[in-house]
Order: C-alpha cells, then sequence, then structure tokens
C-alpha cells in the first residue's frame, strides 16, 4: 500500500512537470524607432526566435544582422558605426512573466503581462522591466511589449546621437508561437 | 586679381555642388539585392557543420554574405507575416538553414533537394538566410 501511494506520488509528480507547456517562435517580429530632429529610422527584423513557457520564463534572441531598414546607408551606418553587428550579431532578453498567475493560457483572451528580466545588446547586459501582453488565441499564443532602451546604456556611442539617432530608442515586440 | 577671385569662386561652387552630389549618391545607395551577388556555394550540412564547429569562424565567413547553400527541403511554412520560410535539412536533426523568402516559392515540395540564395544573418537554433530567393538551375 504505502509502495502504491509512493508510485502515485511520482507519477503526479511527473504530471506537474508534463503540464509545463513549452511554446516557441521562429520567426517573431522586433522592430525599432528612433525619432531624433533630424531624422525618423525605423527597421524591423524576422530573425527572431523566442521561447515562452507557462510558468512565466520568457526569452528572446535576434540577429542584429537581420534589421531591414528602407535606406541601405542607414543599414549600413546602423549595422558598422552603431551596433558593431559583426563583433556584437546578437541580441536577447531573458527573464520572467512576473503576473503569471493572472495569464490563463487555456483560454482565449488578451492578458496584460509585466516582464523582469535582462536585456543583452552590444555585448552590454542591463536588468529590464517591460509592460506588454499575452494573447491566448486557440493553439496560438502572441506575445506582445513595447519599452523603450537608452542607447547610452548599452555603451552605443556616435556624434550623431541625439542629433540623427534619438538617444532613447522604441523597441516593439510581436511574436506569434505555436 | 578680379580673374583670381573668379576662379576661386568657380572652384568653391564646383567643390560644394561635388560634395552634395557625392552625399546624395551615398545617401541613395541601391537596396542590396542578392541576387546581384555571386553567392558562396555550400551544402547546408556542411554550412550547419561549419557554424557547430566554431561560430565566431563561421561568421568570419559567411556573415552578412550572400550564400547559395544547396539542400533537402524539410519544412515550408509562412511566417507570422505572411513571408514564406523554407527549412533546409543538415546531418544533424534539430538543426537545419531557416531561409525567409523574399517571394513564394513556386513548385518546391518538402523532400526535394533546391539551391537557396540569401544573405546569412548568423546562427539562432538554425543557420539563418534573409532576403533568400530560390535559384533554378
Amino acid at each position: 500500500m504505502k509502495s502504491i501511494m509512493i508510485m502515485l506520488v511520482f507519477v503526479s509528480s511527473f504530471f506537474s512537470v508534463d503540464a509545463q507547456k513549452i511554446y516557441s517562435a521562429k520567426s517573431g517580429n522586433i522592430s525599432f524607432f528612433s525619432s531624433a530632429p533630424l531624422q525618423d529610422i525605423e527597421a524591423k527584423t524576422s530573425e527572431v526566435e523566442s521561447k515562452l513557457a507557462s510558468n512565466g520564463q520568457i526569452a528572446f534572441t535576434l540577429l542584429i544582422k537581420g534589421f531591414q531598414f528602407d535606406n541601405q546607408k542607414m543599414e549600413d551606418d546602423f549595422n558598422e558605426d552603431y551596433m558593431e553587428s559583426s563583433k556584437y550579431p546578437k541580441a536577447g532578453f531573458k527573464g520572467n512573466i512576473t503576473n503569471i498567475s493572472e495569464i490563463d493560457f487555456s483560454k482565449d483572451g488578451t492578458y496584460p503581462a509585466k516582464v523582469k528580466g535582462e536585456l543583452t545588446i552590444h555585448g552590454v547586459t542591463k536588468d529590464i522591466t517591460a509592460d506588454g501582453s499575452i494573447q491566448v488565441k486557440g493553439p496560438k499564443i502572441i506575445a506582445r511589449s513595447k519599452f523603450d532602451v537608452a542607447v547610452k546604456d548599452y555603451n552605443i556611442g556616435g556624434a550623431l546621437i541625439g542629433k540623427k539617432i534619438a538617444s532613447t530608442i522604441a523597441i516593439t515586440v510581436d511574436c506569434e508561437y505555436e | 586679381m578680379n580673374n583670381k577671385v573668379r576662379l576661386i569662386i568657380i572652384i568653391l561652387i564646383l567643390f560644394i555642388a561635388g560634395s552634395f552630389t557625392v552625399a546624395y549618391v551615398m545617401w541613395n545607395k541601391p537596396q542590396r539585392k542578392v541576387e546581384n551577388e555571386k553567392g558562396i556555394e555550400v551544402t547546408s550540412a556542411q554550412l550547419v557543420k561549419d557554424y557547430q564547429a566554431n561560430e565566431a569562424e563561421a561568421n568570419k565567413k559567411y556573415l552578412d554574405k550572400a550564400i547559395q547553400v544547396t539542400g533537402v527541403v524539410a519544412d515550408i511554412k509562412n511566417n507570422q507575416e505572411g513571408n514564406s520560410t523554407i527549412t533546409l535539412s543538415s546531418d544533424d536533426a534539430f538543426t537545419g538553414v531557416f531561409c525567409t523568402l523574399k517571394e513564394k516559392p513556386v513548385n518546391v515540395t518538402t523532400g526535394s533537394t533546391i539551391i537557396i540564395k540569401g544573405i546569412c544573418s548568423g546562427m539562432l537554433s538554425d543557420v539563418r538566410l534573409r532576403e533568400a530567393v530560390v535559384v533554378n538551375k
């Protein structure tokens, strides 16, 4: 009898591990917008992978070279002068949705989400918090967020910061998971 | 004296006009098109192998270059923006070459061997090619 109880506890613990669901995305969308006195710059990439677990863990990795601009010169300058993307080809975020208990992955709807974690850009890692949302739409999960990043926090320099490049860049995340 | 002043003014005007032209041409640099570039020819298996062996070295060789990859189609999909993506398989079942295409591919089926040319963005869980096109032999 005792052994059966132990077995049951064992088996149920397995099930609870199983209940942890991981959603993944291979081609999410991340874009940024810089508004400075001399020009506005906008670029986006789909070279974005992300994983989201139902316990709230969330991670993104993206390839900087994947950012596409309307203007080739802007794209070249972004890669060479600001992001040094040959040296730092990736950026990423790793963290948690802190209000995960308020999100029901089994029920359709859009839930506000608070995210906290480490953002790595240009080889520099900083703690950040951001607000966003998790939309549950049948089997699909969509994570969205918009947050600001100060370029100097990530050692991104250059004489044109504040003139052609805004000192704070707005980043938009829109990522569909399966 | 008058001639000299005139000459200086003309040189100055030419210089300014020249600078503006250079700036204008630079600013309007045409968008990069992978079709116009000769790609580094490689198989999807080799490309993945190179990245798995040493990512930094592989980036030196492939990152931001036009790459022409031959491989077997493992998966054809649309991403959330509606762009077509093709994954080419490698010798490692967990890693492939993930290509985001500019246009919807025609007559490409899973299991067939095709050639794709694209610009290498680096590696995530797959090696990634962007702005890719299917090359017809």
